[in-house]
């Protein structure tokens, strides 16, 4: 028995020195989890703490007219805040965006069912028009164009503008697209739905650029919308009608032209019968309706150019957390340099 | 006899002439329409430019809540107040450009309709269901293509305009035209059938004349009148028709002398 038990004891004896280093280890692995466990609890909520104290302010100048409207979805997190801009005028706006830091861009808030936030908020960020698309977001009893649009922030201090411009080069490009299709006898709107297609608006852009005529329509399209006094309009809506004239006329942009108008309304209407319209149409006299129209477009649209302001929106952070003055809990005793300048503050009495 | 003849071929063939006018005044003109913009929306027209053809009808329907009156500036045309929800239509009988304005606000409330020759082409309104085939292709993500094949059986109301209808009205002038013709037609109509009506109470009344003249000449037993009365109208057939040559013979003869 003595020997039996002896030799348990030895048994026990012998498997002790071999079971304690996996307990060490499984005791050190669980201090290990711990430390991670609350090393990341803890950097979370150091972030989370971090995220709380600003939040997103939204203001907008220079919105005299309705038609043309800012509106706050949702700006509680500033990590997506989501606001909306909206277009009941006829006139394309060119966005110019600024930020601090640099690179906070909006983006569209849905793109996957929303094709003109997607399209429009690219690398020429533009403000479409009402009826240049067919969707109707109104049900028909307004006309707007909407741009959903998402923006994040990661901390306070930052901030991005948006600023609304209808004589940028690209949206007075688009305006002037408007024009010739209704001067060619588009009667219908809504017809533009080519410019939602991938790499239309680029394609488009880099066709007129190459165009002298149209440069130079464009040109003038601009003094034209942008001259205060709207007697002084006809001479840039006369100038713009003989480049509509040579451009029209000249048989090497009239393709050119032709081809970008059936990309723009999606290819919907066939290549040849633009170019027949084109080389038709350059044979009548459509001066005057193109001076009548540009007047019109200057008096009814008085007020919206940049002489009083172009719109701007302003997306900021700001802290919440009010700064305050803790006093240390154990003031020092030791003397500070006043000592040191004794002579200071006699000189300064 | 030649006369009436005549007269109906004439009157068949001005029928003929008139039946194609309803067509012609459907499909002499497209009909658009020019919104006059209602509230929530920039004051104005829309489209403030448009180019029609000749013979073109532009109706204005008026979305804004208060009347509106629409007048061009060279005193083309000019409409009365047009009351919310309404419309009033002008057709364009020549070219040109027509700037236009409400009489209510003429600086900011103003268009320009620019009509040109029918034979100037001008864009085609595209075909609804093409549009929609290719607004699906771009917003799938895809390039549409260069020709957009619609399947084999398109309905009559896809290949209409979406923005156009028959015109039902066609210009002033071919309205007065057209009534006057028919004014004609129909009287010669009614001409030609009192000719035919006259001629045939000539003939009644001359067999009449003849079968009195026959009782005169050979009375019928009064007892056996009704059994022999075939047999005898059978007998006087012959008589009849030579009295008839005879007559039409001398008629002649007195028309020739007429003539003469």
């Amino acid at each position: 028995m003595n020997n039996a038990m002896r030799h348990v004891f030895s048994r026990q004896a012998g498997s002790a020195p071999t079971r304690r280093p996996y307990l060490r280890w499984f005791v050190t692995l669980w201090f290990v989890l711990l430390l991670v466990v609350g090393g990341l609890a803890s950097v979370t909520a150091h972030t989370t703490d971090a995220v709380a104290p600003y939040t997103v302010t939204i203001t907008s100048t220079n919105f005299r007219m309705p038609l043309v409207t800012l509106a706050t979805d949702d700006i509680s997190d500033a990590g997506n805040a989501r606001f909306s801009l909206q277009n009941g005028t006829p006139l394309w706006y060119g966005i110019t965006l600024t930020s601090t830091p640099s690179g906070i861009v909006p983006t569209a808030a849905n793109p996957a069912n929303d094709p003109v936030s997607a399209t429009f908020l690219g690398t020429m960020p533009l403000l479409p028009p009402m009826q240049v698309f067919p969707f109707d977001q109104w049900n028909g009893s307004y006309h707007f164009e909407t741009l959903k649009l998402k923006a994040a922030f990661s901390g306070p201090g930052q901030q991005l503008q948006l600023e609304l411009n209808p004589i940028e080069p690209h949206a007075v490009t688009l305006d002037i697209l408007t024009l010739l299709l209704q001067l060619l006898g588009q009667k219908q709107g809504n017809v533009q739905i080519g410019l939602l297609e991938t790499g239309a608006l680029q394609d488009v852009f880099a066709v007129l650029n190459d165009s002298k005529d149209f440069t130079a329509l464009r040109q003038n399209y601009s003094q034209a919308l942008t001259t205060p006094d709207a007697a002084a309009v006809l001479p840039h809506a006369y100038a713009c009608a003989i480049n509509i004239t040579n451009l029209l006329s000249d048989a090497s942009e009239q393709a050119a032209l032709a081809d970008v108008l059936w990309k723009v309304q999606g290819k919907a209407v066939a290549r040849e019968a633009i170019l027949k319209a084109i080389v038709d149409l350059a044979q009548t006299q459509f001066g005057l309706a193109v001076e009548g129209y540009i007047n019109n477009v200057v008096g009814a649209m008085a007020g919206m150019f940049p002489q009083s302001g172009n719109p701007v929106v302003l997306l900021q952070t700001v802290s919440t957390v009010t700064p305050s003055v803790t006093p240390s809990q154990s003031p020092t005793d030791t003397p500070t340099h006043v000592s040191a300048t004794p002579s200071a503050i006699s000189k300064g009495v | 006899m030649k006369k009436i003849g005549s007269c109906f071929v004439v009157s068949l063939l001005l029928l003929g002439i008139f039946s194609l006018f309803p067509q012609r005044a459907t499909a002499i003109g497209d009909v658009t329409i020019v919104q006059i913009n209602g509230a929530g929306q920039l004051p104005g027209f829309t489209p403030a430019l448009l180019t029609i053809h000749m013979y073109d009808t532009v109706v204005f329907v008026n979305r804004a809540p208060t009347p509106y009156a629409v007048t061009a500036a060279d005193t083309s045309f000019s409409s009365p107040a047009i009351p919310a929800g309404q419309q009033w239509h002008v057709t364009f009988g020549s070219v040109g450009a027509h700037e236009y304005h409400t009489t209510e606000s003429p600086q900011r409330m103003s268009g320009e309709i620019l009509v040109v020759a029918n034979s100037v082409s001008l864009l085609p309104t595209p075909v609804p269901q093409v549009e929609a085939t290719a607004l699906a292709i771009i917003k799938a993500g895809k390039h549409p293509p260069d020709v957009i094949v619609l399947p084999a059986t398109p309905t009559p109301a896809l290949t209409r305009k979406a923005h156009t209808t028959d015109v039902p009205f066609a210009p002033p002038l071919l309205f007065i035209g057209g009534g006057v013709l028919l004014l004609l037609v129909v009287l010669l109509l009614i001409f030609g059938i009192y000719a035919l009506y006259r001629r045939h109470q000539k003939r009644v009344h001359e067999e009449e004349e003849m079968e009195n003249l026959l009782e005169e000449i050979a009375p019928v037993p009064t007892a056996h009148k009704p059994r022999v009365e075939v047999t005898q109208k059978a007998k006087r057939r012959p008589l009849l028709a030579g009295l008839r040559r005879q007559r039409s013979h001398h008629s002649d003869e007195d028309d020739e002398d007429d003539d003469e």
